[in-house]
C-alpha cells in the first residue's frame, strides 16, 4: 500500500482509521506523560504497572460480562494504582530494594490476574476474546468506541499535566526545594503516579503489557537528546509516540501478517537509536566529532608552541627555523605534524621556507606566546587547585 | 518589613529528631538572632542537615518546635529561602539556568499561576548579581560545580528573603566562585538578612562567619564565633577525631 | 493423586529450584529486573535458531535463546554507558525491542507455527508430562525432568564453584575487583546462568512467571535472614515447598498450573511480608509503636534533666501542664507518658512541679550518651522485671 493509499484508507476505511487513530494517540499520550517517568528514574515502573493491571480487567470483566473499553480501563487504573502502593509499601519499609519490589508486584499481580482469567475462561457462554488481546495487545480488533476512549483518558491526563506543569516540573527536579515553598510532596506523587498509570492503561489494549512499557519510556528517552526544555521534550516525546503509532498502523495494514504492537515498538526504538546517535549536541557523533577537533586543536597547537620554544632557544629568534623532523621529535612522535603544519600555514602562522624548514610568521608568534601563557596559567591553577 | 526584622528568625525549643530509635538530634534549643551569619558546624552524621531540614517543615520531629520569625514555618514560609546541596538534585534535568532561577518565585507565585515577564526580570537580575547573567540560556548540564552553586544561590536571592538557609554552598566549587558567594552572603548580612548555613570547612569559619552552632547530634555550643568557636568545644563536638585541627 | 500429576509436581519443583539459585543473586545485586528483560529478549534468539536448525525441538534453541539474553544484557550496558539515558530506561527500551523483534519475526515468517498468548505467559506445565524422553525403547521419564534437572545441576555446580566469588561481588565490589576479581565476569556469567534457566523454564512456566520464580522465594528469605548460605537455602525451601503446594491447588481447582505455582509464592511472600519476625510489616509498626513510647519517655526524662538546671526555668518548663506544649505533643499523649514515668518512680510531682528522681536522672544522664536508644530500652525493661521479682 502507498502512502497515498494508506491516507485515503485512513479517511475512508472504518477500520484503518481506527487503528491509526488509536496507534497514534496511545503512542503521542504515553510519549508526553512518560516524561516526567523518565526524568525521576521511574522507567520500569510502566512495565511494573502494566503487567499489574491484568486482576483489573479480568474482575472488571467477571463483574460486567463483556468487554467494555471505559470499565476495563477504570479496573485496570484501579489495579496499576494498588500494585503501586504495594511496592511503595515495601520499598518504604523492609529491606527489599526497589527492583525486586517492582518485580515481585509485576510477578503476582500478573500471577493472580491469570488465575481470575482462567476461571473466566470456565465460566459457561462468556465472550472470551477480550481478554487475550489485552496481554499481547491487538491493535486490529480496535472500534470506535475504543478510540473514543483513548483520546478521553488521554485529554483528561494531559490537562492534569499542563494544569500542574510548573508543580511537576519544579517537584521533579528539586523535591526538597519544591516541599520548603508549600507544594505538598504527596498530592503531587500521587497525582503524578496516577497519570503514568493512565498513560499505561490507555495503550494496553493496543500494545497489550509486555511492550506498553517501551511506549513509556523510549520516546521521551529519544526526545531527550534533541533538546534542553522540558516543553520541548514533552512536545517532541509526544510526536515521536505518535509518529512510531503511524508506523505501526501502516506497516500492519500493509502487511497482513504483520502486528501493530511491536511494529510500534520497533519503530519508537529505532528513533531512540538514530536520536543517541545524530542529535546535534549531545549525540555520540556530535561527541566523537568534537573530541576529534579537539585532539586535532590540540595538536596543531603543539606544534606552534614547539616551534616558537624552539625558536626561543635560539640567537635570533625571528629568524630561526626548524625542519619537520625536529618537530617530530619534540612532539614525542606525535603523528600529524605535517597535517598540522599545513593547518598552521594557511592561517598564516608559519612559512615554509625553500630549504624545507619551517619558520613562525609575526602573526604565528603573537598567537603562540598568548597560547604559552595560557598554558602556563593553567598549569598554575592546577597546582593551585591541588592544594 | 520593620515588624519581621525585630522577630527571631529562627528559634527552636527542645527539638528532638529520630530515625527509628537512632535520635538524629537531641534536645535541642536554639535562637538564631537577626542579621547575623550563622554556621552549623559538626562531624559527618551529626545532624546538620536533618536540623535545617526540620526548620523548613521537611522532617516531622519527635518532640518540640520550630519557629520562623515567630510563627510557624508554614506561615512565614515566603520569608524564607533554602538552598540544598548541590547533589542532592539532577543536573541532567532538561532545564536551563534561567529556568531553575525563576522556579525561586514559584512559591510566591502558589498553584498553578505561571511565571511571567516579570519573574524572568527578576531571575535576570539575580543571575547579575552572581555574575550567570551570560550564560542564562545555558543547559545546566553545560555548568562546572562551582556555576552550578551560583545558580542554586541566583535561585535563593530571586526569593528577596528575610532568611537563607543553605546546605553546603561551597561544597565542590572553585576558590573564585567560594569568594564571590561569600561577598553576596556578607553583602545580604549587611541589608539585615539572617543566614543559617551547614559549612564544612573549620579553616574559613572565623573568616566568614559571625555565629555559629556546634552539633553532634547534641547542641554543644552556639553564641559568637569569638566566643564559642574554641578548642575545647570543637573537641567536644568533635571527639577524637580532630587531633590535627584546631581552632587558630 | 496419579503418576501424571506427581510428575507434575517434581517438574514445578525442579524448575523452581533451578531458578532460585540465579535469582538469590539477582536480589541482592539489585538486578531483579534484568529477569524480565532476559526472559522476554530470549524470544527472538529462539526465532532465529529456529529458523536455522528447522527443529521445534532441538537444544540448540536454548543456545539461541540464551545468546538472544546475553545480547540484551550487552544492549543495556551499551546504552547506559552512553550517558544519555539511566540504565532502568536502558532496560525499558532494549527488551521490549528485542521481544518485539522476536514477535514480528514469527507472525511474519512462521505464519502456521502459532504462539499462543498462553503458551507465552502461562507456558505448559500441565502438558510437559506428555513428552517423554525414550531411550532404547524405554520410556524413562517426562524430557522436562532431564531438561530442568541438568539446569539445576549446572547452576547449583556453578553456585558451589563460585560461591566465594559470587558472595563476595555482592557485597563489595571494589574489594573484590582489588582482590583480582572481575565483577563484570562474574555479572556476564550470572547472566548466563539466569538466560539459560530462563529459557527451560519458559516451557513450564512462561515468560513473566520465571519472574516471581526467580525474585519471590529470594526476596522471602531475605526478609528473613542474614546470612547468604542460610539466604540460598531458606529460599530453595520456600519456593519448592510453595510450588509443590500452587501445582496441588492447580489440580484441585483446576486451573492453570503455573499460575497457581505462581500465586501461591505471591501469598507465601505477602504473608512473610507481613509477619516475618523483626523486619515483617505487622512487627515493625508493633515495634515502632513501642519505639515510640519508650523514646517518648527517653524524651521527657532529657528535657527535665536539662531544664532542672536552670533554676528560673523550672518553674514553666518544667510545670506539668506546660509540657505537651513545650514538646509539641498531644496533651493525652504527654499525660500517659507522665503516668508511665511516674509509675516506675523515675519522676515525682511536687505542686504540679515534675522533678526527676535520683533514677530518673541516672537513666537520662545515660540516654544523653548513647547514640542507639533502644539498647537502652531493653536494658529499661530488664531492670524492671527484677525489681518486680
Amino acid at each position: 500500500m502507498s502512502i497515498l493509499e494508506f491516507l485515503h484508507n485512513v479517511i475512508f476505511n472504518y477500520t484503518i482509521r481506527n487503528v491509526t487513530l488509536g496507534a497514534f494517540g496511545l503512542g503521542a499520550f504515553a510519549g508526553i506523560l512518560g516524561v516526567f517517568a523518565v526524568l525521576r528514574k521511574q522507567s520500569l515502573l510502566g512495565d511494573a504497572v502494566s503487567h499489574s493491571t491484568l486482576p483489573g480487567v479480568a474482575v472488571a470483566f467477571l463483574l460486567i460480562g463483556y468487554k467494555n473499553y471505559v470499565i476495563f480501563t477504570i479496573g485496570a487504573i484501579i489495579a496499576g494504582l494498588i500494585s503501586m502502593a504495594f511496592f511503595t509499601l515495601i520499598i518504604n519499609n523492609t529491606r527489599i530494594k526497589s527492583d525486586s519490589a517492582l518485580g515481585l508486584s509485576l510477578s503476582i499481580f500478573f500471577g493472580m490476574g491469570l488465575v481470575i482469567t482462567d476461571f473466566i475462561k470456565k465460566l459457561p457462554g462468556q465472550a472470551k476474546g477480550g481478554l487475550e488481546s489485552y496481554i499481547l495487545g491487538q491493535a486490529a480488533t480496535i472500534v470506535q468506541e475504543d478510540v473514543i476512549g483513548i483520546f478521553g483518558f488521554g485529554i483528561f491526563s494531559l490537562i492534569i499535566l499542563l494544569i500542574f506543569w510548573k508543580e511537576f516540573k519544579l517537584f521533579s527536579f528539586d523535591k526538597d526545594f519544591c516541599a520548603s515553598k508549600g507544594f505538598n510532596s504527596k498530592i503531587l506523587e500521587s497525582m503524578l503516579t496516577t497519570i503514568i498509570v493512565i498513560a499505561i492503561v490507555i495503550g494496553l489494549s493496543n500494545v497489550g503489557v509486555i511492550l506498553m512499557a517501551a511506549l513509556i519510556v523510549a520516546p521521551a528517552t529519544a526526545a531527550r537528546q534533541w533538546t534542553n526544555h522540558l516543553s520541548l521534550m514533552a512536545i517532541l516525546a509526544g510526536l515521536f509516540g505518535g509518529l512510531s503509532g503511524i508506523i505501526g498502523a501502516y506497516v500492519s495494514s500493509t502487511y497482513s501478517k504483520i502486528p501493530t504492537g511491536p511494529t510500534i515498538v520497533v519503530a519508537i526504538s529505532v528513533i531512540v537509536f538514530i536520536s543517541i546517535i545524530f542529535a546535534p549536541n549531545r549525540g555520540l557523533l556530535f561527541r566523537w566529532l568534537k573530541t576529534f577537533k579537539n585532539k586535532r586543536r590540540i595538536l596543531v597547537d603543539t606544534v606552534l608552541i614547539d616551534l616558537l620554544e624552539y625558536a626561543q632557544g635560539h640567537e635570533n629568534k625571528f629568524a630561526h627555523s626548524a625542519p619537520v623532523s625536529v618537530l617530530k621529535i619534540m612532539t614525542h612522535g606525535e603523528v600529524g605534524v605535517k597535517k598540522s603544519l599545513k593547518a598552521l600555514e594557511k592561517n598564516g602562522m608559519v612559512k615554509k621556507l625553500p630549504n624545507n624548514e619551517w619558520k613562525l610568521t609575526k602573526k604565528g608568534f603573537i598567537t603562540a606566546e598568548k597560547l604559552e601563557v595560557l598554558g602556563n596559567k593553567r598549569k598554575n591553577s592546577q597546582k593551585t587547585g591541588e592544594k | 518589613m520593620h515588624e519581621i526584622s525585630s522577630k527571631m528568625p529562627i528559634q527552636i525549643h527542645d527539638l528532638t529528631v529520630a530515625y527509628k530509635d537512632k535520635p538524629v538530634l537531641w534536645d535541642i534549643d536554639l535562637a538564631v538572632p537577626p542579621a547575623v551569619m550563622m554556621a552549623i558546624v559538626g562531624p559527618n552524621g551529626a545532624g546538620k542537615t536533618t536540623l535545617i531540614k526540620s526548620v523548613l517543615g521537611l522532617v516531622k520531629p519527635a518532640s518540640g518546635k520550630v519557629y520562623v520569625f515567630g510563627e510557624n514555618y508554614k506561615k512565614n514560609r515566603r520569608l524564607v529561602s533554602y538552598v540544598p546541596q548541590r547533589t542532592s538534585v539532577d543536573w541532567d534535568f532538561p532545564t536551563t539556568v534561567i529556568d531553575v532561577v525563576m522556579m525561586g518565585l514559584y512559591g510566591k507565585l502558589g498553584w498553578i499561576k505561571r511565571p511571567g515577564e516579570k519573574e524572568k526580570k527578576l531571575a535576570k537580575q539575580a543571575l547579575e548579581k552572581v555574575g550567570m547573567l551570560e550564560l542564562e540560556k545555558r543547559q545546566i548540564s553545560q555548568l562546572s560545580g562551582g556555576q552550578q552553586q551560583r545558580v542554586f544561590l541566583a535561585r535563593a536571592l530571586v526569593q528577596d528573603a528575610e532568611l537563607y538557609i543553605m546546605d553546603e554552598p561551597f561544597q565542590g566549587v572553585d576558590a573564585a566562585t567560594e569568594k564571590a558567594i561569600v561577598a553576596i552572603l556578607h553583602e545580604l548580612k549587611n541589608r539585615g538578612k539572617t543566614l543559617f548555613v551547614v559549612h564544612h570547612d573549620l579553616q574559613t569559619v572565623k573568616d566568614y562567619f559571625d555565629y555559629l552552632c556546634l552539633l553532634n547530634v547534641r547542641l554543644t555550643a552556639a553564641g559568637k564565633v569569638d566566643e564559642h568557636f574554641t578548642d575545647e568545644n570543637l573537641r567536644k563536638t568533635y571527639g577524637g577525631r580532630l587531633a590535627f585541627l584546631s581552632a587558630k | 493423586m496419579q503418576t501424571f500429576h506427581l510428575e507434575i509436581i517434581v517438574i514445578a519443583v525442579l524448575t523452581t529450584a533451578a531458578c532460585v539459585l540465579p535469582g538469590v543473586f539477582l536480589v541482592l545485586n539489585r538486578m531483579s529486573l534484568m529477569s524480565e528483560g532476559i526472559g522476554h529478549a530470549n524470544l527472538p534468539g529462539v526465532v532465529i535458531a529456529f529458523a536455522i536448525v528447522g527443529n521445534i525441538r532441538s537444544p540448540l534453541l536454548i543456545i539461541g535463546a540464551a545468546i538472544a539474553g546475553l545480547f540484551m544484557v550487552y544492549l543495556v550496558n551499551l546504552l547506559y554507558k552512553t550517558k544519555l539515558m539511566k540504565e532502568d530506561a536502558a532496560l525499558g527500551i532494549a527488551f521490549p525491542f528485542l521481544f518485539s523483534i522476536g514477535v514480528i519475526l514469527i507472525s511474519a515468517k512462521f505464519g502456521n507455527v502459532h504462539i499462543h498468548a498462553n503458551s507465552v505467559f502461562l507456558g505448559q506445565i500441565g502438558l510437559a508430562p506428555l513428552d517423554r524422553l525414550v531411550i532404547g525403547g524405554m520410556d524413562i521419564g517426562p524430557k522436562s525432568f532431564y531438561i530442568m534437572g541438568g539446569v539445576l545441576l549446572i547452576n547449583s555446580v556453578l553456585l558451589i564453584t563460585f560461591f566465594k566469588e559470587l558472595k563476595l561481588t555482592s557485597f563489595d565490589k571494589a574489594l573484590a575487583a582489588a582482590m583480582g576479581i572481575s565483577s563484570a565476569i562474574i555479572m556476564y556469567s550470572l547472566m548466563t546462568c539466569v538466560s539459560i534457566t530462563a529459557v527451560a523454564a519458559f516451557d513450564s512456566v512462561g515468560a513473566v512467571l520465571v519472574v516471581a520464580l526467580m525474585i519471590a522465594p529470594a526476596a522471602s528469605a531475605y526478609m528473613l535472614c542474614d546470612h547468604l548460605n542460610s539466604m540460598v537455602w531458606i529460599s530453595l525451601l520456600i519456593g519448592t515447598l510453595s510450588s509443590a503446594a500452587g501445582a496441588i491447588i492447580g489440580f484441585l481447582l483446576d486451573i492453570s498450573i503455573s499460575a497457581a505455582m505462581v500465586s501461591t509464592l505471591g501469598l507465601v511472600f505477602i504473608v512473610i511480608l507481613l509477619a516475618a519476625p523483626h523486619r515483617g510489616l505487622i512487627p515493625h509498626f508493633m515495634h515502632s509503636k513501642k519505639q515510640k513510647f519508650i523514646f517518648a519517655e527517653y524524651l521527657y526524662l532529657v528535657h527535665l534533666l536539662h531544664h532542672s538546671c536552670i533554676d528560673d526555668d523550672t518553674d514553666f518548663e518544667c510545670n506539668v501542664h506546660h509540657f505537651d506544649n513545650e514538646l509539641d505533643w498531644e496533651y493525652h499523649f504527654t499525660e500517659k507518658i507522665a503516668n508511665r514515668l511516674l509509675k516506675r518512680s523515675l519522676i515525682k510531682i511536687n505542686d504540679q512541679i515534675c522533678f526527676l528522681t535520683d533514677k530518673g536522672e541516672k537513666l537520662a544522664r545515660q540516654a544523653m550518651q548513647t547514640d542507639r536508644l533502644g539498647l537502652l530500652a531493653y536494658s529499661l525493661q530488664e531492670k524492671n522485671k527484677t525489681e518486680l521479682i
